[in-house]
């Protein structure tokens, strides 16, 4: 096997993609999917740890009456950024780990549909999850909790830059998501191995597709929303100005109508983890596959009529209430309906407990209880009641901790293998599972009772005679007995298994999917030959032809897609992988270099407005801005007014932010150009990349 | 760049026998049309709302804004002309449509940026009023996507000269045809809804 | 009709029209339909309007704007002659856009007191509690759901 480097011809030299990068440029410059989706996985995996201490440092505060252990302004922004980090920096970005390292190798495919937009999407989430935390160093973490009401979010109320990091951060990492999504929606449809039909498709890579038309819908909606407050902030702007005519409900909706199919973004991708998972260790195969997939689509679908349950006490109405709770009780029936069908792949099964199955496990018991709780609330009246207590707090980290996560970390046990070639230990994996299994109970389910008992969501301190006090502290002893999981899988996976772990091989859980059928880590190629698929769970009929009877081939009459010419047309030439690429980092930096310039612009014209009479002034007495900055310098350093008198103190500080909002404009229009320029560059370059060429007696298997 | 190494890239077909960017394009105009939704939804969410003067009917011009429509459906049909000779391999056809639809997308900017200045001087800015919040940033924000859209035409306009846009990458012209349609299918939608509805409802 | 495009542009759904793309003259006449309904659509504003035309005006102009549209997905983006999964994806957000837009419309509050254009006459304003709205909002308050 050999390596033979695409030639390239004509103007663009210059611009010539790296032939195969070794080393750190290699991670720089990747546009492999399987790197990129480890650079995902990993990068989320820190701010989990980054968001759940925020997570202990909240519930440490909460551990007792009358806590004093930091500020309530502190507190405020604790909550605001666990609650950003956990949805955006972690749950969202490590489904995305999983979809880029997965769902070509589970279609049989070599990359993704645009290896270069992959990478800016990495890119722009990284920058943008720096942008967003970048706030700490400021003193100036959003501070309103992570659905960002205004008025609350509104300049008059927080004149810090707390919400324009919120905004802007947002903001890049959408772009991130639906770039990500337009390219797995694409890989789907476009890229399947012959014979890989739409119902042959595993059930994640199901749930990936819907998940991602999710996101493609939803994202839009969110971007016009934080874009309005972004204008309402800087531009003064009255779209939320209640003293303009604003309604602030307007946020409300338009937050939700994005909000709520986002929830379904986290926790669709675990439950086609969960759909892999069971099967493999149940030894059956997964229950009413059609419904399941059917399923998933319902949920997508009517993830979007039902965002305003979110807001049943906000006095829409009672048409409207009664309308969104029915489509928010029918929401259960596809959700059921995916749980029947778990259970029924466990009846008869011939269960092993291996780590991957208790998560999974887990995940349909806990997912359950949090479902049961959302049909609680799902009653507008209940929901007068329960809305913003403890009682949501604990149905949300029901489907977020015990659903999602659980799901999540059931995936990392199960393809940790496939990904390092390493298994995780298994006395270490059933530890972790029972810290966090306990701990999760602990620290949640009383939140129902606190909930019911009246306690408020995000308060900062109680007093004894509320009565909260062994509940709360049950619940903190509870968080940290989480950490203690957290701690054990991360040493696990970053140290013991990862350097001295057993060696996996090919197919270390006899599993039905078609990453299992190659070498553990998978070459850079991924498959030798692109696999011909002839039925679902098509790698364990070929295994187990007795445990699939009545199962076999039934979609081989299926018409549409399916026989692919794209892909296996090469083989003369070896196969083609593309090179590494700096354009989609340059680009995405470009962006996120602009986001900094746009966060130190809020304000602006608030802040103009509130000088005006002295800007109005310095006009009539001829001083130019520069002079005026330098005299507002001087005015702030000695505190007392100028010789002029033009400039109080107040208003020299104003000058003075102004000028810093001026200055971001410019960083902004830098940082756009840039990003622009990085677009272009990377329009123009050529294919490049290099083809592995294997000669006649070496085959490049093991 | 060779067209040999373009035609071998497994990177651009896929087993629908469909181009992987024409998916992804029609994916994210499904995309936009929900980026736009909102924008529209709130400008009309938004009516009546406003609690300072000017309101709409003081200063629409419907001829004014009439013509620009009519500007931009123009650009349209070159637009398919363009893609139309490319496809023929009408090289220099294709450059004098593509050259119209880059003209006439800038004359509807002009005419855009007339319509802002006037809106200005006579008193709607941007935090005026509730209208005037809507109004610009809606219809300011469909400016962007025009001003990309010519961009992107003129890009391809001068890659034609180097030799990037040729019979067979007939798909770049498609694909950059998709989108000017879209973008003219959303002043469809607004000049009906945010202008023309104005003086009934 | 011309020939097939280019080697890459092969279809394979046995869903079109001819065979490909259709002919300049059909894009012309597309063209001059397109300029003949905006026309229309701007004329709809010219006849007098009362409580009848009204909704005749309103009805005409949605289904105006929507032919056009939908003239222009139709063919100028080729979706008529492309493959049906190209219009199911742009279904998708056109379906669940609209939805949501229409939805949207409904549950928000419609304004309690609209501000009249300067033009109209003052007592528009001074009319006694219980009247029908002004001509400027009727249907808007008709509309909304509130």
């Amino acid at each position: 096997m050999h390596i033979e480097p695409v030639k390239e011809k004509g103007f663009y030299d210059f611009l010539g993609r790296q032939v195969e990068p070794k080393g750190l440029i290699g991670w720089l410059t990747t546009v492999d999917h399987k790197r990129i989706g480890i650079l995902y996985a990993v990068t989320a995996l820190l701010w989990f740890l980054v968001g759940g201490i925020e997570a202990l440092a909240i519930r440490s505060q909460l551990a007792v009456a009358n806590q004093r252990l930091y500020s309530a302004e502190t507190y405020n922004q604790l909550f605001t950024m666990h609650g950003t980090t956990m949805i955006f920096l972690v749950v969202m970005p490590l489904a995305a780990g999983f979809f880029n390292y997965m769902v070509p190798l589970m279609i049989g495919a070599r990359d993704v549909a645009f290896p270069r937009l992959n990478a800016f999407s990495y890119w722009m989430f990284l920058f943008g999850s720096l942008l967003i935390n970048a706030s700490w160093l400021f003193n100036a973490a959003p501070n309103g909790s992570w659905v960002g009401y205004p008025p609350l979010s509104l300049f008059q109320y927080s004149q810090g830059h707390n919400y324009d990091f919120w905004l802007i951060g947002l903001q890049v990492l959408g772009v991130a998501s639906v770039a990500a999504s337009l390219n797995f929606i694409t890989t789907i449809i476009n890229m399947r191995a012959p014979g890989m039909t739409m119902m042959r498709l595993p059930v994640f890579v199901w749930m990936t597709f819907v998940t991602n038309f999710l996101v493609v819908l939803a994202f839009p909606v969110v971007t016009i929303a934080l874009a309005e407050l972004m204008f309402d902030r800087t531009y003064a702007t009255n779209f939320f100005n209640p003293m303009k005519g604003g309604l602030p409900i307007w946020w409300q909706h338009l937050f939700w109508v994005f909000g709520h199919p986002e929830v379904y973004i986290l926790i669709l991708p675990p439950m086609g983890i969960v759909s892999e998972v069971l099967p493999v260790f149940a030894r059956r195969p997964l229950f009413g596959y059609p419904l399941v997939v059917g399923s998933g689509m319902a949920i997508g679908f009517m993830g979007f009529t039902v965002w305003a349950h979110h807001m049943f006490a906000s006095g829409m109405g009672n048409i409207a209430n009664a309308a969104f709770a029915l489509t928010t009780m029918t929401i259960a029936v596809p959700t059921g309906v995916k749980i029947i069908n778990w259970v029924g792949t466990l009846w008869k099964g011939q269960i092993r407990m291996r780590t991957p199955m208790l998560f999974a496990l887990g995940f349909i018991y806990q997912f359950m209880m949090g479902g049961f709780s959302g049909l609680m609330h799902a009653n507008a009246a209940h929901d007068s009641q329960q809305h913003d207590t403890y009682f949501i707090v604990a149905h949300f980290h029901y489907v977020l901790i015990g659903g999602a996560l659980f799901g999540l970390w059931a995936g990392i046990y199960y393809w940790f293998p496939k990904i390092t070639g390493r298994m995780l230990n298994e006395g270490r994996g059933h530890a972790a599972f029972w810290f966090l299994f306990i701990g999760f109970n602990t620290t949640f389910f009383p939140m129902h009772w606190l909930g019911l008992n009246g306690m408020p969501r995000r308060i900062y301190s109680y007093s004894h005679a509320q009565g909260w006090d062994e509940l709360n502290f049950l619940c903190t002893c509870g968080a940290f007995t989480m950490a203690v999981a957290v701690l054990l899988l991360f040493t696990d996976m970053f140290w013991f298994s990862l350097r001295n772990g057993e060696k996996a091989g090919n197919d270390p859980w006899d599993a039905r999917t078609l990453e299992w059928t190659i070498p553990s880590p998978p070459p850079v190629y991924n498959f030798e030959e692109i696999p011909q698929v002839k039925a679902l769970d098509d790698f364990w009929i070929t295994k187990h032809p007795e445990l699939m009877h009545h199962h076999d081939d039934e979609a081989s009459h299926e018409a549409g897609a399916g026989h692919g010419a794209g892909h296996v047309h090469h083989d003369d030439h070896g196969i083609h992988m593309p090179g590494g690429s700096w354009m989609p980092m340059v680009a995405s930096l470009g962006f996120a270099i602009g986001g900094w310039g746009l966060v130190h612009s809020g304000g602006m014209y608030h802040i103009k407005e509130g000088i005006q009479s002295a800007l109005d002034a310095a006009t009539k007495a001829g001083i130019n801005w520069d002079t005026l900055v330098n005299t507002a310098q001087t005015v702030v350093n000695t505190k007392a007014p100028d010789a002029q008198n033009i400039l109080s103190v107040t208003s020299a500080e104003g000058v003075l932010k102004l000028q810093a909002c001026y200055n971001g404009v410019k960083t902004a229009i830098v940082g756009g150009v840039l990003g622009v320029l990085g677009v272009f560059l990377w329009a123009l370059e050529p294919i490049g990349g290099y083809y592995i060429v294997k000669e006649k007696e070496d085959r490049i298997s093991e | 760049m060779s067209s040999e190494v373009l035609l071998d890239n497994p990177h651009e077909m896929g087993c629908t026998g469909m181009p992987h960017r024409k998916i992804l394009m029609w994916t994210f105009l499904a995309s936009d049309c929900m980026f736009f939704g909102s924008l529209i939804s709130t400008y009309l969410v938004y009516r009546g709302h406003s609690t300072d003067h000017p309101l709409p009917e003081d200063i629409f011009d419907i001829p004014l804004t009439s013509t620009s429509s009519f500007v931009l459906l123009l650009s349209s049909w070159l637009m398919v002309l363009a893609l139309s000779a490319i496809q023929k391999g009408k090289l220099w056809e294709f450059r004098l449509w593509t050259l119209g639809v880059a003209f006439f997308g800038s004359i509807f900017l002009g005419f855009q940026v007339y319509e802002f200045t006037h809106f200005i001087h006579a008193g709607l800015t941007l935090k005026q009023n509730l209208f005037g919040s809507t109004f610009f940033v809606l219809t300011g924000t469909h400016g962007c996507h025009v001003a990309i859209g010519v961009l992107w035409l003129m890009s391809l306009f001068f890659y034609s000269f180097i030799g990037g846009v040729t019979k067979e990458r007939s798909l770049d012209v498609e694909i950059a045809g998709l989108y000017w349609h879209f973008v003219d299918i959303v002043w469809i939608v607004i000049f009906t809804a945010v202008y023309l509805l104005e003086y009934i409802i | 009709m011309s020939q097939h495009a280019s080697d890459l542009d092969f279809e394979h759904d046995g869903h079109h029209q001819g065979d490909g793309h259709p002919s300049v003259l059909f894009y012309n006449i597309i063209a001059i339909s397109l300029f003949v309904v905006t026309a229309l659509e701007v004329g709809v504003l010219y006849p007098p309007l009362n409580e009848f035309s009204l909704y005749f005006k309103v009805l005409l102009l949605i289904v105006l704007s929507v032919g056009k549209f939908a003239i222009v997905v139709a063919f100028f983006m080729h979706l008529f002659f492309d493959a049906p999964l190209l219009t199911f994806l742009f279904a998708i957000g056109m379906v669940i856009g609209t939805g949501t837009v229409a939805i949207l419309i409904n549950v928000m509050p419609a304004p309690e007191h609209p501000l009249q254009p300067r033009g109209k006459p003052a007592h528009v304003e001074a009319e006694p509690p219980g009247a029908p709205p002004a001509e400027h909002s009727l249907l808007l308050e008709r509309w909304r759901v509130s």
